[in-house]
């Protein structure tokens, strides 16, 4: 049995497209959970999404623990040995708050991979495979959030360019979300059910294209 | 000074323009040990091509990632196995580079295109009035123009480069044809199509062809042998062709030559009295090359190559089956009476492509 940890924000988490905050996806409707049911039998699914997670900032209105980094490493402790880690981020650290440019939102995800090479999370301590997951841009339209992402619309057209020469510096895995779904436009930044049916579909052929020895276990 | 762990990631090589120069740009090894394994093998995937480079995963992800960014790869539709997870192969695209080759021969220039995967696209034969430097200069640039003219812009701007082979030696050769090998052709085509020029022996060049695109494609072991007035072998071993002093054996002179190739081409086999002389000679000195070759090396696979119809060429491996040992397997070049230039156009492929040398 291998292991993925799918590390996101409230699109791994699976928060609804409704404006209702609490609101959640059954577990089985969003991604990691359609993921679990492609690829279950052979994986350990493990969903780690948080709402309002970025990628390496404390956010001074919603809390520092919505600081990917700083959860990172023990999150990864908790659930080692792991034989691939997903990280889908960046659309948080969109807000205007965290006046961030897309490159510089790359570089945080490539810090996050660094953090990842600097551990032996991996089976018979290796470094576990790593997939860096852009998500999709948002919406033109944010609704009641167009302050908060004041400006995201254009710099969330630019993230999979800068997260793809992340990826080719750091030489991990790279999937761009943005070619087999997009944000809902109910709220402008959500994923919808389809959404999160195609994005695990999606995942899971990366996944296996990333191709697995045979275990001997 | 900024910690440099975190500076900003170089500028990744992106193809902004579909069918731009992108792909000129010379590949690092570990791509072109990539690419040599695609042109070995036909659909791998990147499983398979991590356990035969010994790269790891993610490096062959980021190595595929590129070659699909410059068109070089296509992956393949995702094949559903009965057991274990889908799995996608990825293949060379066709139509992902283009090479031109250019073979200077002592009546005329041969010339082909191929692509990627090494088929044909176009070919030309120009007759050479006679065979002096300027003579051959000129033939040259003509035909690489005629044969570029075939292709569209977007074809053109995904050429590799242009291979340029010659023989050793032309016979009777005079000083005309001793400048015309002296020559520095390689710089006049570079001047004038502005492409890289790679230069070879005719027929090294042709046997590398074969480990590239031919008979030879997963064969490390073997003997090539070009059959035409001469016997012109060329060994290869452990997929290395060895381009030192090799032999060559007249089978009849030129004049007895070209009365055979003009019998082979009205047709006649059997009957006719030049090409069944031929074809005994051939079949008689080949198989006590191959004998005295087995003394000190062992071989498993003979490949005949002659500029001759693929009908002949079947009929000189047929001949050569009953005169050799049941434990060497003889096998006719598909490349048919082209070869040679088929030959000078993998050159960049290998050069540029792939991870060995030709």
């Amino acid at each position: 049995m291998r292991s993925v940890l799918c590390y996101g924000d409230s699109n791994t988490y699976g928060q609804t497209t409704a404006n209702k905050p609490d609101d959640r996806y059954p577990h089985d409707v969003r991604w990691p959970g359609v993921l679990r049911g492609l690829i279950g039998n052979e994986w350990l699914v493990i969903e780690e999404g948080l709402s309002g997670r970025t990628t390496v900032s404390d956010d001074e209105i919603e809390g520092s623990e919505k600081n990917g980094r700083t959860y990172l490493r023990p999150c990864i402790m908790s659930h080692k040995p792991l034989d691939l880690i997903i990280i889908m981020l960046g659309t948080n650290d969109l807000k205007v708050r965290f006046n961030k440019t897309p490159g510089e939102i790359a570089m945080g995800v490539g810090a996050l991979v660094s953090d990842i090479k600097s551990m032996p999370a991996g089976v018979d301590g290796k470094i576990p495979e790593i997939l860096i997951v852009a998500p999709p841009p948002t919406a033109l339209d944010l609704k009641e959030w167009s302050d908060v992402f004041l400006g995201a619309q254009e710099k969330s057209r630019a993230l999979a360019r800068e997260y793809e020469r992340i990826a080719e510096a750091h030489e991990v895995h790279f999937f761009n979300a943005g070619l087999v779904v997009n944000s809902s436009d109910e709220d402008g930044f959500h994923l919808d059910v389809q959404a999160h049916k195609d994005l695990g579909h999606a995942i899971a052929e990366e996944i296996a294209a990333i191709g697995w020895p045979e275990q001997n276990d | 000074m900024p910690d440099m762990r975190f500076a900003p990631p170089p500028t990744v090589r992106v193809a902004e323009h579909p069918g731009g120069m992108n792909q000129v740009l010379a590949r690092s090894f570990n791509e072109r040990l990539i690419m040599s394994l695609l042109l070995q093998h036909e659909g791998m995937t990147r499983l398979q091509l991590g356990q035969e480079s010994g790269l790891s995963a993610q490096t062959i992800s980021v190595i595929v990632r590129a070659l699909e960014r410059d068109n070089l790869v296509s992956k393949g539709e995702a094949v559903r196995g009965r057991i274990g997870p889908p799995t996608t192969p990825i293949s060379l695209n066709p139509n992902g580079a283009f090479s031109i080759g250019l073979h200077v021969d002592r009546h005329a220039i041969e010339a082909t295109i191929i692509n990627f995967v090494g088929e044909p696209v176009a070919q030309s034969r120009s007759p050479l009035a006679v065979l002096d430097v300027q003579t051959v200069q000129d033939t040259l640039t003509g035909t690489v123009d005629a044969l570029l003219s075939e292709l569209g812009t977007e074809q053109r701007a995904l050429i590799a480069g242009v291979g340029l082979t010659l023989p050793g030696r032309f016979e009777a050769g005079g000083p005309e044809e001793q400048a015309v090998l002296a020559h520095d052709f390689e710089e006049d085509l570079r001047a004038h199509t502005g492409f890289e020029v790679f230069i070879q022996n005719d027929i090294t060049a042709t046997a590398s062809a074969e480990t590239l695109f031919g008979q030879a494609k997963r064969i490390d072991d073997l003997l090539f042998c070009y059959v035409c007035e001469d016997l012109k072998p060329r060994l290869i071993l452990g997929g290395r062709i060895y381009t030192g002093a090799t032999p060559q054996i007249s089978i009849c002179d030129s004049k007895a030559w070209q009365l055979t190739h003009d019998a082979i081409a009205s047709g006649a086999l059997d009957d006719d009295p030049a090409v069944s002389q031929w074809r005994g000679t051939v079949v008689e000195k080949l198989g006590s090359l191959v004998q005295s070759l087995g003394t000190f090396a062992k071989v498993s696979e003979l490949i005949v190559s002659a500029p001759v119809p693929k009908s002949i060429t079947d009929v000189l491996v047929s001949d050569l089956k009953l005169k050799v040992s049941d434990d060497l397997s003889v096998t006719g070049s598909q490349f048919g009476p082209n070869a040679l230039a088929y030959g000078a156009a993998t050159l960049p492929i290998h050069s540029r492509f792939t991870a060995e040398s030709p």
